[in-house]
């Protein structure tokens, strides 16, 4: 049945596409209604923007949000203030995960560090903790950026039909690399 | 076949904000407007030039406020090419 394939961790479908994992769990944002140009006019990127909800029911207390690993990949990039991360992953792909806008302010305050730049990761690997409610309270949105950063080495993207996605066991984007760089 | 031309030149970075996803993002599409090679290095760092097409790899530099910042372009408009990058640069990504 269409619509019904099976969906294992970093597992590539039939085609030879590339299956991306959503790196939190939240509410599907087109790119375009992102506030900001970087992102909106896809100069940073191809993707989907994620509006994060905990993953923990609200009566538990636990507001906090785990980001995870997209897929199985080197972690190239995770600043130290734990709002930016990029991966070099599988088919030459470059995956970002910016988390939240204009964070980089923040010089880490409401985030938790749980690797390393540098490290070897695997898909739904936690990554980054951070608590979307200290976001806001600091005047910063949490809507968070999951991009393909080289789109010269893709031939086409899906983008998950949402509207919500679960860290690590949705996939939120289905990419097809070009020929000549796989 | 025209002549290479290579063209280089060093400045500092003087944004406050590092080179991350928003600065990076606006660096490499004025870097698309070229069609001249651009690579991206730290002055006497020990990582290799960075293909400044590159999201990742501009990230993965960690420049920030103060890194001395080698710009090297070959191709035919490699001069234009390091002059408007650097110029950016020195801007602090601001249009003149």
């Amino acid at each position: 049945m269409k619509g019904d394939m099976a969906r294992g961790a970093g597992a590539a479908p039939a085609t030879g596409a590339i299956e991306l994992l959503a790196p939190m769990s939240g509410r599907l944002v087109p790119l375009e209604e992102v506030p900001d140009p970087v992102f909106a006019e896809r100069m940073a990127g191809d993707g989907v923007a994620i509006e994060p909800e905990p993953e923990a029911s609200p009566a538990s207390g636990d507001r906090s949000v785990t980001v995870v690993a997209p897929c199985d990949g080197l972690l190239a990039v995770l600043f130290p203030g734990g709002h930016a991360m990029a991966i070099a992953g599988p088919g030459g792909l470059e995956v970002i995960v910016h988390v939240g806008l204009d964070t980089v302010e923040l010089a880490g305050a409401g985030f938790e560090v749980l690797a390393r730049q540098g490290d070897r990761i695997r898909a739904g690997q936690p990554l980054v903790r951070f608590d979307p409610a200290a976001l806001r309270d600091r005047g910063k949105r949490a809507l968070s950026p999951v991009l393909v950063a080289n789109v010269d080495a893709v031939e086409r993207l899906q983008v998950s039909a949402g509207p919500t996605v679960r860290a690590g066991r949705d996939v939120l984007l289905t990419v097809w690399p070009k020929e000549e760089t796989r | 076949m025209s002549p290479e031309v290579v063209a280089e030149r060093a400045v500092t970075y003087v944004s406050d904000v590092p080179l991350h996803a928003r600065p990076a993002a606006v660096f490499m599409d004025r870097v698309k407007r070229f069609k001249a090679r651009v690579t991206v290095a730290v002055e006497g760092g020990d990582k290799p030039p960075a293909d400044a097409r590159s999201l990742m790899r501009l990230m993965a530099l960690s420049i920030t406020k103060g890194t001395r910042v080698v710009i090297r372009a070959v191709g035919e408009d490699a001069e234009t090419a390091v002059a408007a990058l650097t110029g950016l640069i020195e801007r602090d990504f601001r249009d003149p």
